[in-house]
């Protein structure tokens, strides 16, 4: 899907998580919520790909799936072209060093009865760094990487402001040098000015380490300023996916345009026409409708219908059924 | 700043005094409690020489309450112990790994919960026979329940923390994320209910003792001072008496404790900076 | 039209009165509301926003009080009324609506009947025509089957639901100001529309004068006429909404525009620019934001300041 055509970094295929719904023993009519229903992601090495969509939409799950933390239904996960999940996975610790998260809420990701020595040197020391010289050198390395004071380390979570917290939730995903960051809404929590200060840092840091990055958002604003990539999820499907200009300038799919015109933008005051353009929805393609057809409350339980992912202009799809 | 918290200082310097009693024992105790027995100065009352008279051989109860402590309080603690190592290890990993070992464990808390613990402990020390070792094993394998409990509902909102989530991702083993992650975020109410746990196997020890099923005479418990003094609590109600307060000072001296610590570690009573 | 304002806030300050050094949180702020207007208040956490509508409505925690000013409400001083009268204003005249529902709702009574309540409190009606009456306002801010949802309980219903009921509940004795302090932060963002509707309809009918709370300043420009921006406890810059989003004058108005990332802002072939950074706006320019009355930020903020004004 990269339009470079090298191999990509992650590749996500067919990606399915199902939990099922109510007691094994005592209820007869089991459910399954289909939490992700067959997701296609490939993000490029150096690319920042969004994942957007409304809370239950799966982008949480696709990330926690990407993580290792929640095991798939069915598809797999490759890393460099290895498999990542289910019998070929690479232990706990190999695993650490290819993809970390970051956190969207910084006063629950920090452990608060340690201080940012001890959650830097934790990792370090379990990966081998033992040296007390070479860790102090690592840890106050990595704490000027996200602008913080060495004698900072020393410090219990508590007496950070929030913003600093998001630092040293970034420091920590970024102590055993990994190739991919998962950002799961990382600045939604934050303070506007703060906000701005933490997507300035991830930018910086992105290009100075060449990371990739999977952001999951809510926030089209920050979306639109990170990406190179976007993919709208509604669901446990992605129903539009393309380069961050094509998904803004050209939504295409009903539900994008309906994320678009609903966001609070304070330039709608200044541009009273931008919103009311998104209202009327261009034709789907020849020979195809939209999927889903009608954006209201879909039943999670059963199983979305038949649909397929259509090429609109190199690398911008949308979800649409055959007619 | 809040208010006094009366229940801390008041249980810290009964339990302090008790401590120090036991420890100082042979300092402070002017008659050794088993071997300084006169049967001349047999049901003495309290006076200026034996501070808390003498038993029926003669010999200072004060003395023996002193050591008696010794007993009392090596058994509260090292069996409170073993029963946080067993509530802990079970209520951490039951709630960790849930599925079948969750059930498991949480059937087998429920039972010992139903059960009430003096008399199995009772039966244990029915096999194991009477003395110091299986007493501490009694009183160990018959209380840990509430702290499993504890530990389990502890557990379970913890491991939904972020930071338990990333210590996965950088590559943690499941032990180390509970004795890094989990444990030192469960200290305050573990500690609580262990200090209140001291207090209750105290109790259940001089009970023990008490049916001669604890510390054999003439080794001084409190529960088996208050045996012997059974029969003379007409006429020497003093050798009765006193290892009954100190029970009553200890038991109280720890729930007090309990009770201050819990409001002391309550967050609702801490100003929080976030 | 009448001239004469709803409320009016006159140098309004809040903090912990204290003998010697008395702290002020809120400091000095002035603003007034029309009749029917939509005013907003923009700032981030602890710039004593939340503090501002609570001091309005006299539901300061302590030791938190309003220490200097007058809040006038229709030209009566709010700060003079007993106690009392100030409880039978609060939800009658003057209502309020908060984060998150799910807190601000009894989880142990049906949502009709906390409806219904407000008809009995205010109005003396009778328990049988309240509840009629809550089947009303359930219907008027959209709540599919009215009839039945007034027998759910808060849990069965879905964060925009719960919010529903609020405004229900607020808007039930057609009050003439609500206070909207952070309504829709916890909702996901179609659902905050609609509820940011809802809200914006149901005032423009009712002729209810809003004053919207948020950190957003999306929501404050969709649903506000005039907009005041909030800075460490100071009101500083206050205008048309139009105006302060087209042309801000006071350099964090400014700042904050700029540290916002907007729809629409990125430009060129995929270039990805550098947000403003206020911070370092604010030391850069320490004379200018002297001349505006400013004090410079602390990087770690005194966690005892933070934690009171962020009630």
């Amino acid at each position: 899907m990269k339009d470079t055509g090298a191999q990509p970094i992650l590749d996500i295929r067919d990606l399915h998580v199902h939990f099922p719904i109510g007691n094994q023993f005592f209820t007869r009519n089991k459910r399954t919520l289909h939490a992700v229903s067959g997701v296609n992601l490939s993000l490029g090495e150096g690319e920042c790909l969004s994942v957007v969509g409304e809370s239950g939409c799966g982008k949480s799950t696709t990330a926690l799936a990407v993580m290792g933390l929640q095991e798939p239904t069915s598809g797999d996960i490759l890393f460099e072209g290895n498999s990542i999940i289910g019998e070929a996975a690479p232990s706990r610790m190999d695993r650490a060093r290819i993809a970390q998260m970051v956190f969207q809420d910084p006063y629950a990701s920090l452990n608060p009865r340690q201080t940012v020595r001890s959650s830097l040197s934790g990792p370090l020391r379990l990966h081998g760094v033992t040296a007390k010289s070479e860790l102090d050198d690592r840890i106050a390395d990595i704490l000027k990487k996200v602008d913080l004071r060495p004698e900072h380390a020393a410090r219990f979570p508590h007496e950070f402001s929030g913003g600093q917290r998001q630092r040293i939730g970034i420091a920590r995903a970024l102590v055993l040098n990994p190739r991919i960051l998962m950002l799961d809404e990382p600045v939604s929590a934050l303070d506007v000015s703060v906000r701005a200060q933490i997507i300035n840092l991830l930018l910086d840091l992105q290009e100075e380490l060449s990371l990739s990055f999977i952001m999951i958002s809510h926030d089209l604003g920050v979306v639109e300023h990170m990406s190179d990539r976007v993919a709208v999820m509604y669901f446990g499907q992605i129903v539009e996916l393309g380069r961050w200009d094509a998904i803004f300038a050209n939504p295409t799919h009903p539900y994008t345009r309906k994320l678009i015109a609903t966001i609070p933008d304070p330039d709608t005051v200044l541009h009273p026409n931008r919103k009311s353009a998104l209202a009327k929805n261009p034709p789907p393609p020849q020979g195809y409708r939209f999927y889903p057809q009608s954006i209201g409350r879909p039943d999670v339980y059963a199983e979305p219908e038949k649909s397929e992912l259509v090429e609109l202009e190199p690398g911008h799809f949308i979800r649409c059924q055959a007619v | 700043m809040r208010g006094f918290n009366l229940n801390l200082w008041l249980g810290g310097f009964l339990t302090v005094l008790v401590i120090a009693g036991a420890l100082f024992a042979p300092l402070i105790a002017s008659f050794d409690p088993v071997f300084d027995a006169n049967l001349m100065n047999s049901e003495l009352p309290p006076d200026a020489t034996f501070w808390f008279g003498t038993d029926a051989q003669g010999r200072d109860v004060f003395s023996r309450v002193l050591y008696g402590a010794q007993v009392s309080l090596t058994v509260g603690i090292v069996s409170q112990i073993i029963n946080s190592v067993i509530g802990l290890s079970l209520g951490i990993s039951a709630a960790y790994w849930g599925g079948w070992w969750d059930d498991l464990v949480n059937g087998l808390t429920n039972v010992m919960l139903a059960i009430p613990s003096l008399i199995f402990a009772l039966a244990i020390m029915a096999i194991l026979g009477p003395g110091l070792p299986s007493l501490l094993i009694a009183l160990g394998l018959t209380n840990w329940s509430w702290t499993c409990r504890i530990a389990r509902s502890s557990t379970l909102s913890l491991k939904a923390q972020n930071y338990v989530q990333a210590a996965q991702t950088l590559g943690y083993s499941d032990t180390r994320i509970m004795a890094t992650q989990l444990l030192p975020n469960m200290v305050g109410p573990i500690l609580v209910i262990s200090t209140l746990g001291i207090g209750s196997a105290v109790l259940a020890e001089a009970a023990l003792s008490f049916l001669g099923l604890g510390i054999s005479p003439p080794f001084p418990s409190w529960g088996n001072m208050l045996t012997d003094a059974r029969e003379l609590i007409v006429i020497a109600p003093w050798a009765a008496v006193f290892p009954g307060l100190a029970i009553f000072v200890t038991v109280l001296g720890f729930n007090l404790l309990g009770d201050g610590l819990r409001d002391m570690l309550d967050p609702h009573m801490r100003t929080r900076s976030e | 039209m009448t001239d004469a304002p709803l409320i009016q806030l006159k140098n309004v300050h809040v903090g912990i009165p204290s003998r010697r050094n008395a702290l002020s949180i809120v400091k000095d702020v002035s603003f007034s509301i029309m009749p029917g207007e939509a005013f907003g208040l923009v700032g981030e956490s602890g710039s004593g926003k939340s503090l501002t509508a609570l001091s309005l409505i006299r539901l300061l925690k302590k030791p938190l009080k309003v220490t200097q000013g007058e809040i006038l409400f229709k030209g009566k001083n709010l700060r003079d009324l007993s106690d009392r009268a100030m409880r039978d204003m609060r939800g009658d005249r003057i209502a309020m609506i908060f984060q998150e529902p799910m807190t601000a709702l009894n989880p142990l009574k049906t949502v009709g009947r906390q409806i219904a309540e407000m008809f009995v409190l205010h109005r003396g009606k009778g328990w049988h025509e309240a509840e009629k009456m809550a089947v009303d306002a359930l219907a008027s801010v959209q709540v599919p089957a009215p009839e039945e949802r007034v027998r759910a309980y808060p849990h069965q219903m879905s964060g925009g639901m719960r919010q529903r009921v609020m405004i229900a509940i607020a808007l039930a004795c057609d009050p003439d100001l609500l206070i909207a302090d952070e309504p829709t932060t916890a909702l996901d963002v179609t659902v905050q529309d609609e509820v940011l509707k809802l809200i914006a309809e149901l005032c423009a009918a009712r002729g209810t004068a809003v004053l919207m709370i948020s950190h957003d300043l999306g929501v404050i420009a969709n649903m506000c006429q005039r907009v005041g921006v909030m800075y460490s406890g100071r009101l500083v810059e206050e205008r048309a909404t139009y105006d302060i989003f087209a042309n801000p004058q006071h350099p964090y108005t400014k700042g904050l525009l700029g540290a916002l990332p907007r729809l629409g802002s990125r430009h060129g072939a995929g270039g990805r620019q550098r947000l403003v950074d206020i911070d370092s706006l604010i030391a850069d320019k320490e004379s200018l934001l002297q001349e505006f009355c400013y004090e410079p930020r602390n990087s770690i903020r005194d966690p005892r300041v933070r934690a009171g004004a962020s009630v």
